[in-house]
């Protein structure tokens, strides 16, 4: 009997018990989609771990050095030109192609800005799109169109408008400067989880203020230099040398540790996962070996006419064998599936600005094809050698 | 032709050890319709089973078509069976959740026919007997004289030139039996070789010769009718 047969009617032996079929492959399920899913998470983090490596065109790779100041002494940078200098004239200099001082860190900075005729310090967020609209209390949030052109429009807190212009009605349209420039109040906010700061402007408005200073370093680094070496060697010298080294910290941003930190969870967690699906596997593939029991001994007769007819001993035992497998695979494939759809649902909750997606590759679809084959094979060896050695006079009789 | 050689049958009960078939010896030429009757017990279904195949295990020797059965291996002796020998059981055994032309096309399915082929021979066997309007029907909607001719269909197909079948009206009313007996004569009338196991002795008695078995005997000389 040719493959394809035999796989046919593995498969139409399957459909005259769809619930049973159904029922058995569950555990399958299971057992393949729990180990899926923690695998494409973790192939993610190891995309996302070489991307960060790959931002730059040219080759060239970022060390990021942020300043945090010991008071919340606002308006205070930390870094200067004078850092700037430092750091190109050292032994490191060579090693980098271009530094860059941004007041952001993050989507949020500090600077001094001036209301009503008083100088005062002012934490600020820019906005890059309408997507996270503020709590607005008066006034009208940006348009796209302020955003795109970098409009001076500026949104202030609802407090921030009451000190110093009476009420938030009365503040909208009045002017304020922030850094070097001035601003027209388009609106005022409460504040929330997204906007904790004092002020808001767009991101294109914020590029033109002038980045002489800043709380953030962005160091080039060349092509074949070790961006993290650079990055520590940056900042052990600013913390002995750099202008506002008394008054707060520098900090090299290690995102290889980050990564190193996620991976050491994920490992954790896959150890986990990995043993409730072989226990999950295996509990399965018992449930596989009963139903395979069952089905032998209900058709007996069939066995016994496909003996009679012509069937070897091997051509029935493959039948039930094929049967099993075909039970099996067919879970294993629901899990891929299945797996893949949870890790996609997982990595949206992952906190953090990490953009994970879960990714399904070809070593995968192999794995929980092979492993749902051997269950299916393991499990259904017994049944179907059961099957096959059934005596054909004992069932005709 | 078919000849069997001082066949002895024993099965084993425990520690009993019964004698079922003692040391028969017969011949039976190409073509012939034979019956073999006998009450139950006597030992004529042991000997059928010898006779088409189904059972090895036994002393003597047969020799099939010039070919001494005990030569074969397993896996050949299986072979042997589904190209020489054509089995009618008492109760049909089609398979039930597959459509008669599957059921009928089973033996050419394990001989590696291709589907072309199998549908080709299946059609002609079918017109044969007579039901080919049924060939996608299932089983159970059929009588048990439709059934009877799947089966015999079933025989058939591959060509055989033994057809052997075991009480085949044991099942069936008296009409429907001369039907299957019609249908019989006609396979005999065109060569097949025909062994029918029967206790009835109106259907054994329209072979051409037969056989009596009594306590895993043959009763004196077997008789032309």
């Amino acid at each position: 009997m040719k493959f394809r047969e035999t796989v046919l009617t593995a498969l139409q032996s399957l459909k005259m018990n769809p619930k049973r079929s159904f029922m058995t492959i569950i555990g399958i399920v299971i057992g393949i989609a729990s180990v899926i899913t923690i695998m494409a998470i973790g192939n993610g983090v190891n995309k996302m771990a070489t991307d960060q490596f790959k931002t730059s065109k040219s080759g060239e790779l970022k060390a990021k050095i942020d300043y945090y100041g010991y008071d919340d002494d606002a308006g205070q940078k930390g870094l200067s030109q004078a850092d700037v200098s430092l750091i190109k004239s050292s032994d490191i200099g060579h090693k980098i192609s271009k530094i860059e001082l941004s007041a952001l860190s993050g989507d949020t900075g500090q600077t001094t800005g001036i209301i009503n005729d008083e100088s005062t310090d002012l934490s600020f967020t820019v906005m890059r799109n309408l997507d996270n609209e503020p709590d607005m209390q008066s006034g009208k949030v940006f348009s796209q169109n302020d955003l795109d052109v970098g409009q001076n429009k500026i949104l202030i807190t609802k407090d921030l408008a009451k000190k110093n212009f009476g009420s938030a009605e009365n503040a909208v349209g009045k002017s304020v400067t922030l850094g070097n420039y001035a601003y027209t109040v388009a609106g005022t906010y409460n504040e929330n989880d997204r906007y904790m700061d004092n002020v808001i402007i767009p991101y294109e408005a914020f590029q033109r203020e002038s980045n002489d200073d800043g709380a953030v370093m962005i160091l080039s680094v060349k092509k074949g230099e070790n961006p993290r070496k650079v990055g520590q060697a940056a900042e052990k010298m600013l913390s002995k040398q750099g202008s506002s080294r008394n008054s707060g910290s520098y900090s090299y941003e290690d995102t290889d540790k980050m990564i190193g930190e996620i991976s050491k969870v994920l490992n954790g967690l896959t150890f986990f996962v990995s043993a409730v699906a072989g226990i999950s596997l295996f509990i399965a593939g018992i449930g596989v070996m009963n139903m395979m029991y069952i089905s032998v001994s209900e058709r007996t007769q069939e066995i016994g006419i496909r003996l009679a007819v012509g069937a070897t001993e091997s051509n029935i035992r493959n039948q039930f064998l094929i049967e099993s497998i075909v039970l099996t695979v067919v879970g294993g494939l629901i899990g891929l599936l299945s797996g893949y759809l949870i890790a996609n649902m997982v990595t949206k909750f992952i906190p953090g600005d990490m953009h994970i997606k879960a990714i399904i590759s070809l070593a995968d679809v192999v794995f929980a094809l092979g492993v749902s084959t051997l269950v299916g094979v393991i499990f259904g060896w017994l049944p179907a050698k059961q099957a096959a050695d059934k005596n054909l006079i004992d069932i005709l009789r | 032709m078919l000849e069997l050689r001082h066949i002895n049958k024993y099965f084993k009960r425990g520690d009993d050890e019964q004698h079922v078939l003692k040391d028969i010896s017969l011949t039976i030429n190409d073509g012939e319709f034979v019956s073999i009757m006998g009450h139950s017990g006597s030992g004529k279904s042991t000997l059928l089973n010898i006779i088409g195949l189904l059972d090895r295990e036994f002393s003597g020797d047969y020799v099939l078509n010039g070919l001494d059965t005990h030569e074969l291996s397993k896996k050949k002796f299986t072979k042997f069976r589904n190209e020489n020998v054509g089995w009618v059981f008492q109760n049909f055994k089609l398979i039930q959740n597959m459509t008669i032309a599957d059921n009928v096309g089973l033996p050419l399915r394990y001989q590696g026919k291709s589907n072309k082929e199998i549908k080709q021979t299946v059609d002609r066997v079918l017109d044969e007997v007579g039901i080919l309007d049924k060939a996608d029907a299932f089983p159970k909607l059929l009588s048990g004289g439709q059934q009877q001719r799947v089966a015999i269909a079933r025989a058939i197909v591959t060509s055989p030139n033994i057809v052997i079948a075991d009480e085949p009206t044991g099942a069936l009313d008296s009409s429907t039996t001369i039907e299957i007996m019609n249908v019989f004569k006609q396979l005999n009338a065109q060569g097949t070789t025909l062994i029918i196991v029967t206790h009835d002795a109106s259907v054994g008695e329209q072979a051409h010769r037969m056989i009596k078995i009594l306590d895993g005997q043959v009763m004196g000389a077997d008789y032309e009718i």
